[in-house]
Formats: structure tokens, sequence, C-alpha cells
């Protein structure tokens, strides 16, 4: 019997699949002979959700690693820039005729917040009169209301003037990965329904049948389940446990639409606009030849029909009978361990927590990348990998649950029954409650933050707290921020960074246009 | 009035971990001015500090940046020197036909393993070249007596990655002067007779001979192991891991340099012996050596012999010192209103110089998360003690690390390869090591002492078999690999011919100082 792990059987495409394809079979060379063997079998009959349009800025550096020209990427699969979110009418009840809104942009802040937080320097200046934190910090939510791309054309493939991620048509991109992955990588692709998992005698599985004539039956050493919520290996086969969510995250359906700009010429957001709603809130993602927009919302507080009507609302004069309200019923939560066996779950078959900040796709990619750099060649391996990543991957989705939920429980609204509820503490888990009661009396700092692989880090939480109106106290303390020089000179030199940024960056649409006719300078 | 503000830190115990609590504590607070808390320093004038310590992490050039120090003051005071590496003599094996088994635990490497890994680029070659050569340019530099940087570069500014040896007992001076003149910490000598506690069971006062009582909000323990706060008062019980690592003794010898233009290391030489390992830490003024052994191993007239034999007939003049070290840590670090920082948290043999580093990083988060009220001391707590228990059982993992990769054969050196005295947590990566190179995924915690590129200096160093063959083609960046090596190859070679010698450096340190960053 080998013990060496040389095959590996992936189970779905869609970007979940084709995305972790790409990443293990560069690592792994599945070009060479001597490689480990990367197979996906995607069925043909079996459309992808395909609603993942936000990623995050570690995306590229995936698609660097992998071989994609970030050109090709644009110009195939639809893609813009995206420099952040800005979160409308979520701090307080709205009023009919102001809108109120912070970002929470993607760079890091300037001058970082590990080497010197401004966060209490912001806190400890005059409520009526400073600048929100958002503008005050950094230049990247100023750049955003302006709609600046975050580079300059002449600049190479992948490197920014401002952090930036995109915003993306998900079908394409599949498709645009699987092209790579066959033509370029050495991924055998199986067109195929998968009909039946065969287990060994230790539960282990020996190999998939299939509905293709000359591929009945496929083995491997290695499986991975891209099968979606459906979880065919993760729910199907092995049963594994489910940790329900819907106890602290409420919404559980979406309506989704495409709405094309009346005007090609139109200006293209540079960052995912998310404005919340009675019941839920409503996506809004700027694409080159369309908008993605979508409502998610929790069918507990309001009906279906005026879901749809708010959507429709919502989109207003670009609203047309002809266009298509899909709706998709989503599931909140996750697996109790994803990795089993000789098998792993990647995609929403290992679990889904609501879009609100595009952290999907940005959880595939850290998954294929932890598992193509600890891939267990030789099977005795296998236990403490599968230890390590279930451990890993379980601190990934509470943190991403409690950094969703932060976003609706530090909220005032009190409009609706839903925001009430939203704020209950029992809603709140337990980690979240005693980070808040400690956030208090003293800003978040770096030692809050103690696992490597936290999803979101300090700078996010200051943006999301204090965006949000957060209300740390720190008069009684104010002796232990004694550099407020320094602190002065940081925040002008945003405003100089501004200035600078605006003069030398085009807009989004302009940048987007000139990737089409001309492309970026490869790296 | 008591509205459960912390207005009054009081630090009980001065050496290292005392004063360079205090100085980031008042500097970082503000306590020069009146409105802010106030930090008092009580420090015995009879009892002498320990002072050991005397290798430090290149943390510590931040720290002292930090703290508006310039370095030329700093080493010139303290009779610094610069601390590259530190270099494992015979712990492999035994000296064989006279001649050493040798490597390097380096702080620069060419590339960072987490950002491109050599490890097993090496470990699938041919090794005619060590791993520490193969991975950084600094070997050939220590190897060579050179120091990390030229006199032109800015304090702190190195063209390698350094730390510094210094003299213990001149560097508490040295933070005690600068924390009482420029950051407003005040400094009472007496002696403490014991704790007063209030109802809630936490320390309200400490009443001394002099003194008598010295009122405070809150308590930072630097007694050392006598720990008599953390410890005596708030009973935190010790658990002493003396079954993992087994050293419990010390002798240590100062030796002059011979002539003045003595070559001074640029690395801390470890030495393994029978039943223990030697220290030599090269300053600008002498050599400090030591022998770190286990009694149950060697009589301490033998182990005198040893330390003598190491030094050379120099020695016969000098006289020696011996100090009983208790390895472990207390249960808690923190308790109620009181931290203990230093010998008092914990005392793991200084083998990899962590005792410095972990007051470093013990200070900056009490500093960080200071709990100016009372309501936040519960928070606070639980997480300073989560961290640090996390990292002291790293620690002692990497230290342990050491021992149990060698193949010497003497009775202390077989005991301690004795499966029961490997923490699990241990025997696991190891496992798994053999297997597959050290990952960037081994390191789960923001603050982990030892980073991956010191496990692979020790794993490799010490010929840790791992076997990768059967996965070579997983590792196929030759393209990357090739243009690194020759970066490291051109480094060394411009290195060697621009930096001078340790001693030169430090002469011209003395003379001119570095420019002001």
């Amino acid at each position: 019997m080998t013990t060496v792990n040389n095959d590996i059987l992936i189970i779905g495409g869609g970007t979940a699949g084709w995305l972790t394809a790409a990443i293990l079979a560069k690592s792994l060379n599945s070009k060479e002979e001597n490689g480990i063997k990367v197979t996906v079998v995607e069925s043909p009959d079996i459309p992808i959700v395909g609603v993942g349009e936000g990623t995050w800025p570690n995306l590229r550096a995936t698609l660097h690693k992998i071989g994609v020209s970030e050109t090709d990427f644009i110009r195939e699969c639809d893609a813009t820039f995206k420099q952040g979110a800005e979160f409308i009418n979520w701090a307080k009840t709205p009023e009919p005729s102001a809108k109120e809104s912070y970002y929470h942009p993607l760079g890091t802040v300037s001058h970082s917040s590990y080497d010197f937080n401004l966060a209490p320097y912001w806190l400890l200046k005059n409520k009526e009169n400073r600048l929100p934190y958002d503008q005050a910090v950094a230049s990247q939510a100023r750049a955003c209301d302006l709609g600046l791309a975050p580079k300059q054309i002449v600049m190479p493939e992948y490197s920014a003037a401002q952090e930036y991620a995109y915003h993306l048509n998900a079908n394409k991109f599949s498709t645009f990965l699987r092209k790579h992955c066959i033509d370029n990588l050495g991924v055998k692709f199986v067109s195929a329904n998968v009909t039946n998992i065969v287990l060994d005698e230790n539960e282990f599985i020996k190999h998939v049948e299939t509905d293709h004539s000359d591929e009945k039956l496929i083995p491997a050493d290695f499986f991975i389940d891209c099968t979606g919520s459906k979880g065919l290996i993760i729910k199907q086969t092995y049963n594994i446990d489910w940790h329900d969510i819907s106890d602290v995250l409420f919404n559980d359906t979406a309506f989704a639409v495409q709405v094309p700009y009346p005007d090609k010429k139109q200006a293209i957001k540079t960052h995912t606009l998310s404005t919340a709603q009675e019941a839920g809130w409503i996506w809004d993602i700027g694409l080159q030849e369309r908008r993605g927009v979508g409502h998610v919302f929790s069918s507990k507080y309001i009906s279906d029909e005026k879901a749809k009507q708010q959507l429709i609302d919502y989109i207003g004069d670009d609203y047309t009978d002809d266009l298509v309200i899909r709706k998709i019923p989503i599931k909140l939560g996750y697996h109790k361990k994803f990795w089993h066996k000789n098998s792993v779950a990647i995609g929403m078959s290992a679990g889904f927590v609501e879009p609100l900040e595009a952290s999907a796709i940005f959880l595939f990619d850290a998954a294929a990348t932890m598992i193509a750099a600890q891939f267990p060649r030789d099977k005795k391996q296998m236990p403490y990998v599968e230890q390590q990543f279930n451990q890993n991957f379980k601190v990934r989705m509470e943190r991403t649950v409690e950094f969703i939920k932060l976003h609706y429980c530090i909220s005032e609204r009190r409009d609706t029954k839903y925001w009430i509820d939203n704020c209950d503490p029992v809603s709140i888990p337990e980690k979240l409650k005693q980070r808040l009661e400690y956030w208090k009396t003293q800003p978040p700092t770096k030692f809050d933050f103690d696992h490597a692989w936290e999803p979101f880090n300090l700078d996010s939480y200051l943006y999301v707290l204090y965006g949000m109106n957060y209300d740390t106290d720190l008069s009684g303390n104010t002796a232990a921020y004694p550099d407020a020089k320094k602190a002065e000179k940081l925040f002008y030199n945003v405003d100089r960074q501004t200035e600078l940024l605006q003069k030398q960056l085009p807009k989004q649409r302009e940048l987007v246009e000139k990737v089409k006719e001309f492309g970026f300078s490869k790296v | 009035m008591n509205d459960g503000m912390i207005n009054q830190v009081v630090i009980v115990g001065g050496g290292t971990a005392g004063w360079l609590t205090a100085a980031k504590l008042a500097k970082y607070l503000s306590s020069n001015k009146s409105e802010s808390v106030q930090v008092t320093l009580v420090e015995s004038p009879d009892i002498p500090t320990v002072g050991v310590g005397e290798g430090t992490w290149p943390t510590m050039r931040k720290t002292l940046a930090d703290l508006d120090i310039a370095e030329h003051d700093f080493i010139n005071y303290c009779n610094a020197s610069f601390k590259q590496a530190t270099k494992f003599v015979n712990w492999r094996t035994p000296a064989q036909n006279g001649q050493d088994s040798v490597y390097y635990h380096l702080f620069s490497s060419i590339v960072n393993a987490d950002e491109f890994n050599l490890s097993p680029y090496w470990s699938l070659s041919d090794k005619q070249i060590d791993y520490a050569n193969f991975a950084s340019p600094q070997a050939v530099i220590c190897e060579g007596g050179f120091a990390p940087k030229t006199i032109a570069n800015r304090g702190y500014d190195g063209l390698l990655n350094y730390a510094y040896h210094l003299d213990a007992g001149k560097f508490a001076d040295f933070l005690k002067k600068i924390s009482c003149e420029r950051f407003g910490v005040k400094h009472l000598a007496a002696n403490v007779i014991s704790t007063n506690l209030n109802a809630s069971g936490e320390i309200s006062s400490i009443e001394t001979k002099e003194l008598g009582r010295i009122e405070g909000d809150f308590f930072v323990d630097c007694t050392g192991t006598r720990c008599l706060l953390l410890g005596e008062a708030l009973g935190i019980e010790f658990t002493p891991i003396n079954d993992i690592l087994f050293t419990d003794n010390a002798i240590a010898m100062q030796v002059p340099y011979q002539n003045e233009d003595d070559a001074i290391s640029s690395s801390t030489i470890s030495t393994a012996h029978a039943a223990g390992w030697t220290w030599d830490i090269g300053l600008s003024n002498r050599r400090g050596t030591g022998y770190v052994y286990c009694s149950d191993f060697v009589s301490h007239d033998q182990a005198e012999q040893t330390l003598r034999d190491y030094i050379g007939p120099q020695a016969e003049q000098l006289s020696a010192r011996r100090i009983k070290i208790a390895s472990g840590y207390r249960k808690k670090f923190w308790e109620k209103n009181c931290v203990a920082i230093g010998m008092s948290a914990a005392f793991v043999e200084p083998l990899e110089a962590s005792a410095i580093f972990l007051i470093e990083a013990s200070a900056n988060m009490l500093c960080e998360l200071f709990p100016r009220n009372k309501k936040q001391l519960g928070a606070v707590e639980k997480k300073f003690n989560d961290s640090f228990e996390y990292r002291w059982k790293r620690t002692i993992d990497f230290i342990k690390l050491h021992y149990f990769l060698s193949h010497r054969k003497e009775d202390f050196w077989l005991e301690n390869k004795s499966a029961s005295s490997v923490p699990d947590s241990l025997l696991e990566q190891l496992d798994n090591w053999k297997y597959r190179p050290v990952s960037r995924y081994d390191f789960q915690n923001t603050f982990e002492p030892f980073i991956q590129d010191s496990y692979q200096y020790v794993l490799h160093g010490m010929g840790y078999v791992q076997e990768l063959g059967y996965n070579a083609s997983t590792f196929n960046q030759h393209h990357t690999v090739e243009s690194i090596l020759k970066k490291n190859e051109k480094l060394k070679q411009h290195l060697q011919n621009n930096l001078p010698t340790n001693r030169e450096l430090l002469t011209k340190v003395k003379a001119f100082g570095f420019q002001k960053i």
C-alpha cells in the first residue's frame, strides 16, 4: 500500500473549486510528471450560485502567484477595482433628508495602527468639529468619495497606489480560472455528475462514481468538497455536525438582480455600497457593464413581497420590468469540522456567513493556500494537518461571525424589531461582548488580536467601531496619550496625501477603459 | 476618595526588570506630568541584583529608541557590544579529533521564511554548505568578528539585524538615571517587610523598614525569585519545570581581555559540556562566562573545573560565583492589582537569552493595556495571563528542542531525550517536520517568542533529519532560489569588504558616537 498522497480530486467547480484547483496545482506543481495531480469534476447541469462579487486584497497576490495576467483578468471577468465598503444608514435610524454613512477601506491606516495608534487621539478631539474617523486617519475613504481608482495605468500589474481588491462577475471568474487551470496549470477537468462516493473499511474515501461514460470511477488520495451548500462529502457522506448561527445573524434570504448601466459612460463606484434597511441590507456593486444589487434580509421580520419592493425602490429609476429578480435562500452557519479523514470542504460546503464583508472568496483562498502550504504528501502527516486546519478555520469562522455581528449590535437603530433584537445581548457572542465591554474605556490595541490568522484586524475593527460612533470614554486616562503633536502631524499628512492622490489618480471608469484598451505593463 | 481610578503604580524591586518596566511605563503614561499616573520604584539598598542576563534580542533596539536614548550613550555606559547570533558549539556532538561541531542561530536571514522558505531547498540539496551559510550572509560576518553596521549608519540602524551584549548591573543603573531624571519615576530605597491586602484581596500597600507604609493602586512585582507580592502575599504558586529543563545551578566568572585589541565576539558562544553548557559573552571591557549545569550529573567542584578548563590558564587568578537556578513559572503572572515581571514571573535557563526579551514584552503589554480604572482589571488580567502562559510554554519548548536533538551520549544528555521529559507540543511538531518543512502555519500566535527562522536554524544546525525527497516536486521554485543564493553570496562579499570588526566599531562609537535618528 502506498503511503503517499499523489492525487487530489476536487468535486464541484465554481469560484471555490477552480480557485482551489489553481492554487493547489500551482503550489504542488501538477504540471511536472512527479507532481501531485489535481482533477476537478464539475457537473454540467448544476449552475453555480455566482453572487459572490466582492473580494479582498489578498486575491491580487493569489492571482499573481497562479500566473494570471491582471489585464486579462480584468478584461475577461468584467472586473473593477474595489477599495472598501461604505455603510449607509447603519449607525442610527435614518432621517428622510440626511444620508449617514461611514467607510471601511481596505488599506491599513497609512501610519499603521500597529506602531502608532491614532484612534485615541481622534477620540480625544472635540466631538463637535472633528472629521469622521474614516476621513481623519487615512486618505482612502476620501478617495472613494471622489471615485478615484487605486492606481494609474502606468503602474505594473497588481501594484497599488492605494490598497485594492476587485468587484467581479463570479460566473466569468470561474470560467476564466477553469481555462487557466486546464491550459496552463496541468489540471484535469471532467465534466460529469458525481453519483456516488465510495468509502473503504476505515471510512476513507476510495473513489467516486460518475455518470461520465469514460470516467465512471475516479480514484484519488485526497478529496475536496466544493459542492456548495449541498455538501456531497461533508454533509451527505460524513454527516458532520452543523453549527447554526441564526441566533446571532438573522438574515436567511436574498433577492439578487443585475442592473445594466443606462449610460455606458456612467461613473463606477470604487467601493461596495451597503445600505441598511428595516430588516436587512442592500448590496450594490459596480462592475464594468452592470451593477449587481441584492437585498439580504430576515424572513422572520419582513415578507418577501415587501423585501422585494424595498429592493425595487432602492434601484429607483434604473429599475425596469424586464429585470429578473432571483430569490436565494441562505443558510448561515458552518460545519463543526471542515477536514475529515481524507477530505476537506472549501466554499459554501464548509459554511457561509452573510456577504456583508465579502469574506467568502477570501476564506476560499485562505483555505486553499493553507492546504497547499501544509499538504500532507505523506499520509502519516494527515492527523496533525487535519487538527491544525480545523482549529485554524474554526477561529476564522468565529471571528468572521463576530465581526459581522459588530455591524449590527452596536447600531443605534431602533426603528424596527429586527434592529432591536440584533442589539439584544443574548444574541451577541461572548468574546465580542467581552471585547466591547473592554473597549468602553480603552481603544482596541494589537493585543486584542493575538491569533496570527485573525481574518479582521485592528484597523478593520477601528473603522467599524468609530464609524458607528462607538463610545470609548478616555476622559479618565488622557495623560496616557501624550504624543498629540505627532498625531496632529499624521492627521495633517492625510490631508496632504489626499490632495496628491486627487492630482495623480484617474477615475475608476477611466482606468477600467484604459485597461481594456491598453492593459497594464506586466510585472 | 476612591472612584476606582489607578493613579499610583508601585514597582517593587529594581534590577533590569524593575527599571526597564519603570522606564517604559513612566514614558508611556507621561508620569512626569502631575495629573498622570505616578510611578514609584521601591528598591532594597541591601539586595544586590542578580545581573547575569547579559544577552538581548533585536527588540532592544526599538525599546531603547522608544525611550529616546541615543544608541552610543547606552553602548558606552553599559559596556555593550553588538550581538548578531548565538554560536552553538558541540551541541550536536562532542568535539571529535579536536574538531568542534558548530552551528549558528542568526538574527538575519537573506529572506524571511514566512515570505519564501529556503529550508526545503537546503534539505534537498547536497548540503555542502551548512544551513546558516545557505540562508544568511551573517554567519561569515560573525565568524570573522565583524560588526553589523558601520559608524556611518545612524543609531539603531544596521546593515544586518542585531541585538546587544551588555553589563546588566550598569544597564539597571543607566535605566534608573533615565527613569528618574526624564520620565518622572520616584525612586525609594527601602526594604520591604510585609504586604497589606484590602477587603477584596487586592494589595493596598507595602510596609518597609526604612520608610514605613507605601500605598499604591497597582503593584508590579520585580522582586526576582523571592516573588514577594504575587507569590508570598497573593499566594500564586510556582510550577517547576525541572522535569523538562534539568539545569539547576550556574557558576559565573568575569574574564578580562588580555590585550587591548583582543577580538570581541559578535555572537554569544554557547558550548555544550558533559552536564550542561557554558556561555561566553564579549562585552567591550571584559567577557562574562558561566557554566549552567545540573547538579544531579556533576558536582559543584567538577563544574567549576569545567568552566576553568574552558577559560584556560587565565582562569587561575579569577574567582567564581555560584548561583542556584530554579526553572519554572507562576500559575498566573497577573492577579488582581499586581503583575509580576522578570524572575518573579518565571525563569528559564538563559540558553536563548529570552529573559530580557520577555521583560520587554511584558512591560509593552502592561503599558498598552494599562488599566487606568480598576473596572478593567479583570479583562486585562485574563488577556495578560493567557498571552504569557503561551509565550513561556513556547519558550520552554524551544529551549528543550536544543537538548532533545543532540547526539551527545553523556547521561545528562541521554536523560534529556527521555520521552517523559519532552512536552507533547514539541514532540508533535517534530513528528510533522520529519516529512515537511516548518511552515508559517505552525505559528498561530501574533506574539510567538520564537519565529519560524529560529526553529529552522536550530533544527538544521542540530542535524535534524527531514525526509522531503518523496515530495521534491512540490519545491519547484528553482529560479527564485538561485537568484536568492546569488544575492546572498554577493552580500557576503560586500559586507566582508565594508564592515569594521566589532572591536573597531566599539572604539569608534566611544570616540564619535552614531548620528541621531
